[in-house]
């Protein structure tokens, strides 16, 4: 008898759980979220193992990222994963990082990086990499170099900052200098990845700025460079940009990035 | 205190022979050996998520140990008749009962120290470095299980096994989440919830005492007043449930 009982408690628990937490999924896509429930209700269930169950859900949160990056491209869950992630580990700095730069380039939802960047600057005051990620975004995807200056010099003034943060703060207000500044802030990236993903965001970034000056070149001289060295000659590009294990480099009238054997 | 330490050392030796706890020692083992899978998928955080993994895993399988073991600690005594010659010896129930709870604890420390070196083992491996910081997570670890095996003695006084270990395992969970408790309160206007909310919040054993994995895995520095608490707090809780217990076993009646 006390046994049926208790059964019967833990199924009254389970139902008011997905009566709770189940609430705000659209029905369709139950299935794909079934384990990211409401945010107040993931931290009430973790009984201590916050930090875990944010590691679990930050790799579930790379497996939905890569699939729908195979199929439709379309990531409607994205930020909920990543507030949900931080609601567990306010301390996770990859989600504000790496994790907002996907939620404004791939998700193409900048507006609710920026919230997420907030929210991590609230809960880590002391890390200069957080409102470091809210310039970049506010440079490179929101093309608004006023707001990114804002946010470099915020960085800048944190411990630890390190000294080209400050550089770019300057950089982004004077106009000459925004080919310098956009392959100097791919190359942090390219740094600050251990993730295939981010390599290959940092190396695009890299190709499409170099690309666009090998047109306008074209368009000024009306012939195309030979050559990056070319290009950096004639006073287009501030350098050439080096990453290990290849090289960036013009092939049939493109810039490509050529792996080393 | 003689007569504590032959129990202690006779339930350990009983709990040593058991083949659970061998398959929990073994299932331990793999599992954290295992956190090398988590590398190539984590994005980055290889370091973070083998630390969390490793830390969750000794703290799950000492949860584990604790409720299975304990749970069963005084009807295995009953089933194999043991009870009878152990009371039938001048033997007060608080000496037995306390030798239990101390030989539960003195197995709960040993599989302890086997995982959490395991887990050392596996840091040095896979992250080429160890983390001298780490220890500190086992100080509050051995708090958290003294309190926790107080319990379980406690509950498997009055309860069967199966029920002592599922109210075990939902107390851990509620245990970490009684400062919602102190937050209804703040929230909630009826008087008369507002005074049980408070009396459960006080009452029920509050495991974030212990819950220092955060401030370790990214190396805050831990307060002197944190190591005391969970000193003084683990220490004061389970002397009175160990009180409680040996009253409520003294009334149990013997088949």
């Amino acid at each position: 008898m006390k046994r049926l009982l208790l059964a019967l408690v833990l199924i009254i628990l389970l139902a008011l759980t997905e009566k709770e937490g189940f609430k705000w999924l659209p029905k369709q896509k139950r299935d794909e979220l079934l384990y990211f429930p409401s945010n107040k209700f993931v931290k009430a269930t973790t009984g201590g193992f916050d930090l875990l169950l944010a590691d679990f859900l930050w790799i579930e949160t790379g497996a939905y990222f890569g699939k729908h990056r195979q199929s439709d491209k379309r990531y409607p869950y994205l930020y909920h994963m990543f507030d949900i992630i931080t609601d567990l580990d306010p301390k996770f700095v990859s989600v504000y990082t790496l994790g907002t730069i996907l939620l404004a380039t791939d998700a193409n939802e900048s507006e609710l990086a920026i919230k997420l960047l907030d929210k991590g600057m609230t809960d880590n005051p002391e890390l200069w990499q957080i409102p470091f990620t809210k310039g970049f975004i506010y440079y490179i995807h929101n093309k608004n170099p006023k707001e990114a200056s804002k946010w470099f010099l915020l960085a800048s003034y944190k411990e630890d900052a390190p000294e080209m943060v400050q550089k770019f703060a300057t950089w982004t207000l004077y106009r000459g200098k925004g080919v310098e500044l956009a392959l100097r802030l791919y190359l942090r990236l390219y740094e600050i990845s251990s993730s295939e993903i981010f390599i290959e965001k940092s190396i695009k970034g890299i190709t499409k700025v170099l690309s666009d000056q090998y047109k306008l070149f074209h368009k000024d001289k009306g012939y195309f460079a030979q050559s990056l060295v070319d290009l950096y000659k004639a006073g287009y590009l501030p350098f050439i940009p080096q990453i290990p294990g290849g090289k960036f480099t013009i092939k049939n009238d493109k810039v490509i990035f050529q792996q080393l054997q | 205190m003689n007569k504590i330490w032959v129990i202690a050392e006779n339930t350990f030796k009983e709990a040593v022979r058991d083949k659970i706890l061998l398959s929990i020692a073994v299932i331990g083992f793999l599992l954290i050996a295992s956190s090398k899978i988590f590398i190539p998928i984590s994005i980055g955080e290889e370091p973070k998520i083998i630390k969390d993994f490793g830390i969750s895993l000794v703290e799950i399988f000492g949860v584990i140990v604790v409720i299975f073991v304990g749970s069963r600690i005084f009807h295995q005594e009953i089933e194999r008749k043991t009870i009878y010659s152990i009371m039938s010896k001048p033997v007060s129930t608080l000496e037995f009962v306390t030798g239990k709870f101390l030989g539960l604890y003195y197995l709960i420390a040993v599989v302890q120290f086997l995982l959490f070196t395991i887990f050392i083992i596996f840091c040095k491996l896979y992250l080429r470095t160890v983390d001298i910081y780490l220890l500190n997570i086992l100080y509050f670890l051995l708090f958290e299980f003294l309190l926790l095996d107080a319990l379980v003695i406690f509950l498997s006084c009055f309860t069967s096994p199966l029920t002592s270990g599922i109210i075990a395992l939902l107390l851990f969970f509620i245990a970490h989440l009684t400062f919602y408790l102190k937050g209804l309160t703040q929230i909630i206007k009826v008087p008369i919830l507002v005074v049980i909310l408070n009396s459960l919040y006080y009452v029920l054993p509050n495991f974030s005492v212990f819950n220092i994995k955060a401030t370790v895995v990214y190396n805050f520095p831990i307060t002197i007043n944190s190591y005391l608490l969970a000193f003084s707090y683990s220490i004061l809780y389970s002397l009175i449930l160990i009180i409680f217990s040996s009253f409520l076993y003294s009334r149990k009646e013997f088949p």
